[in-house]
């Protein structure tokens, strides 16, 4: 049997790497052991190249897909509700109250798509529209915010529909820019064959855990309907205003780049920018992501990650995914964290009732508090020693799901 | 004042729901996001691209056959699907097609930090690479991918593998310094040949 320290201080090395640490970070937690560590580390490196190329990946689920899809069709067919009777009732009488009460329409700006809450923020913005008679600055403002929101939910790795317009920015094969955004236009998708560089379109799609946005429907917006937006053209990063109180009538300018060059109604073939997008491939090579509007919050001794993001208003899950973190109990004091802005937590006595499934307050092992060495990046960067054996994991109800052995 | 609490559900806990109910959207959206990480993992451990395409495509049609036989996961989707496909695998090559790897454990060179053994781990190409992973046995495969291609944590593997997290540990000890052994196999025949 080998020592037990080494082979402790290898999965713990394991840990580090997998929250972004280099082999060298590791080695100087155990310089004993180094000699010892590097080669082993290195050829686990070696495995994470050898991830398959994206490109093939891309190509093997498009021929995958035809078959799940009739698999999936063998399935009964009943058709998902989208808003029960009863939901959308108690959701309308819901905004009648948010209006009425003004400052508590803040409660649902925050959410995004896939969110309970989500329902009411884009009825609030229609009842502003309505009221405004469609201002155009308002319609401009409420078009940015949906591509910073899914923004966001990408950055979450959150897998829900989404709806967006803007200007077709590039096309390359199924790889499309739009509004700023890497959009998936997979084959069939009736009349995108038509869309060119350069038009304006609304999109109906949905994203996935993978961060990936993919369309469902595309149309082109036919100016002779609607009022021409500004449009919130090549909108790179969009800094919504994410914890702001919303501006009344006096809607905020929106940063109206200057006019895109107008495209002739004979579509010479625009210079194609070719995305850099690699769509399916992050899905581990996760990097934390500072949402925006997203602040650094430091660990505190007591902090769980599920009584932080409860009181953050976000699932763990999302937590857990911006931040890069694979386990919930591996936090410490003195870690950094990207969180939404909000309270401080409560401080040991009282949990936070919030709507966060109950969770076992994990222990916090506030081992080798950091020496504040860290950047920037919240400090994924001191893993704690090894906290492995019969830790059970948070989802302790995965069980008798494994029926599938032959 | 708003008193209503509104249950959080993640939001892949919501689309497994739709799934089971039979939405056909929500299962698309579900092989949308996991096709990527299934698939790597049968790639790594299957030479053949379009045997792993394959193998794949029965993952997820076991999948879509679960949601219609109500036997599919309501969490942790994730480990259920790593699980199928480590089931499908096996049962393509039997469970005990394997080269050992014994007497490694000790195995424990002195290695100073330009050794050629990283140098030349560090210049390995993909094809190497999995040529070398497919000497182990199908455990260390399945725990080397896992811990270092996919980044799960040691609970999550152990998990899927049906072992204990201590003996997960072990395994992947000895599995690295496997892979290391063939590694090692590998730059002997470069130099030799």
């Amino acid at each position: 049997m080998a020592d037990q320290d080494l082979l402790n201080a290898f999965d713990n090395c394991i840990n580090r790497l997998a929250f972004g640490q280099t082999v060298d970070d590791c080695l100087r937690a155990y310089p004993q052991y180094a000699p010892a560590l590097r080669p082993m580390l290195e050829a686990g490196l070696a495995i994470r190249r050898a991830r398959v190329n994206a490109a093939e990946t891309t190509q093997a689920q498009v021929r995958v897909r035809a078959r799940v899809e009739m698999a999936a069709r063998a399935a009964p067919t009943r058709t998902a509700y989208p808003l029960r009777p009863l939901a959308a009732l108690a959701a309308a009488l819901l905004i009648v109250f948010l209006v009425v009460s003004g400052g508590a329409v803040t409660l649902a700006q925050n959410s995004l798509p896939g969110d309970p809450l989500y329902s009411i923020k884009r009825l609030t913005e229609n009842v502003r529209l309505t009221i405004s008679e469609n201002n155009p600055a308002l319609q401009a403002e409420f078009a940015a915010r949906r591509i910073g929101e899914i923004q966001q939910v990408l950055a979450f790795g959150r897998a829900t529909d989404v709806d967006f317009a803007g200007k077709v920015e590039a096309i390359s094969g199924a790889d499309w820019v739009v509004a700023g955004l890497p959009l998936r236009v997979p084959e069939n998708i009736p009349g995108a064959a038509e869309i060119r560089t350069g038009d304006e379109v609304e999109i109906n799609a949905y994203t996935t855990s993978t961060r990936t946005l993919i369309a469902r429907e595309i149309h082109l917006t036919e100016p002779s309907e609607r009022e021409p937006l500004p449009t919130p053209t090549p909108v790179p990063t969009r800094s919504i205003a994410t914890s702001t109180p919303l501006p009344t009538a006096t809607a905020t300018p929106v940063p109206t780049n200057t006019p895109p060059p107008s495209w002739t109604p004979t579509r010479t073939p625009t210079p194609t920018r070719t995305p850099t997008i690699t769509p399916t491939s992050s899905a581990t090579d996760c990097v934390p992501f500072q949402p925006q509007g997203w602040e650094v919050y430091t660990i505190q001794a007591g902090d769980t990650l599920s009584a932080l993001a409860a009181i953050r208003g976000i699932t763990l899950d999302e937590l857990m995914r911006v931040n890069c973190l694979t386990n919930p109990r591996l936090i410490f004091a003195g870690q950094r964290l990207y969180l939404p802005p909000g309270p401080p937590p409560p401080r040991p006595t009282a949990q936070p009732t919030t709507a966060v499934p109950a969770q076992p307050t994990a222990p916090i092992e506030d081992i080798n508090p950091p020496p504040g060495d860290n950047n920037p990046p919240p400090g994924n960067d001191n893993v704690p020693g090894d906290n492995t054996n019969d830790n059970h994991d948070d989802d302790n109800d995965n069980d008798n799901d494994d029926d599938d052995d032959d | 004042m708003i008193l209503i609490v509104l249950p959080d559900i993640p939001a892949e806990d919501r689309l497994l729901a739709q799934a089971r109910q039979g939405s056909q959207d929500a299962m698309m959206q579900i092989y949308e996001s996991y096709f990527s990480p299934i698939y790597n993992f049968i790639r790594l451990r299957v030479d053949d691209q379009h045997m792993a395409e394959d193998l794949a495509s029965e993952v997820f049609i076991k999948l879509m056959s679960a949601f219609r036989s109500h036997t599919a996961p309501h969490h942790s989707l994730r480990g259920w699907l790593f699980r199928v496909a480590r089931n499908i695998i096996h049962d393509h090559y039997g469970r005990a097609r394997q080269l050992t790897t014994e007497a490694l454990e000790e195995w424990m060179p002195e290695s100073p930090d330009n050794d050629p053994e990283v140098q030349f781990m560090r210049a390995l190409d993909i094809e190497r690479t999995r040529h070398a992973l497919r000497t182990l046995s199908a455990e260390q495969q399945e725990v080397l991918i896992l811990r270092f291609g996919q980044m799960l944590s040691l609970e999550e593997t152990a998990d899927i593998m049906g072992k204990k997290v201590g003996a997960v540990k072990s395994l992947q000890f000895r599995a690295i310094n496997a892979l290391r052994q063939a590694f090692g196999e590998l730059r002997m025949e470069t130099e030799n040949g």
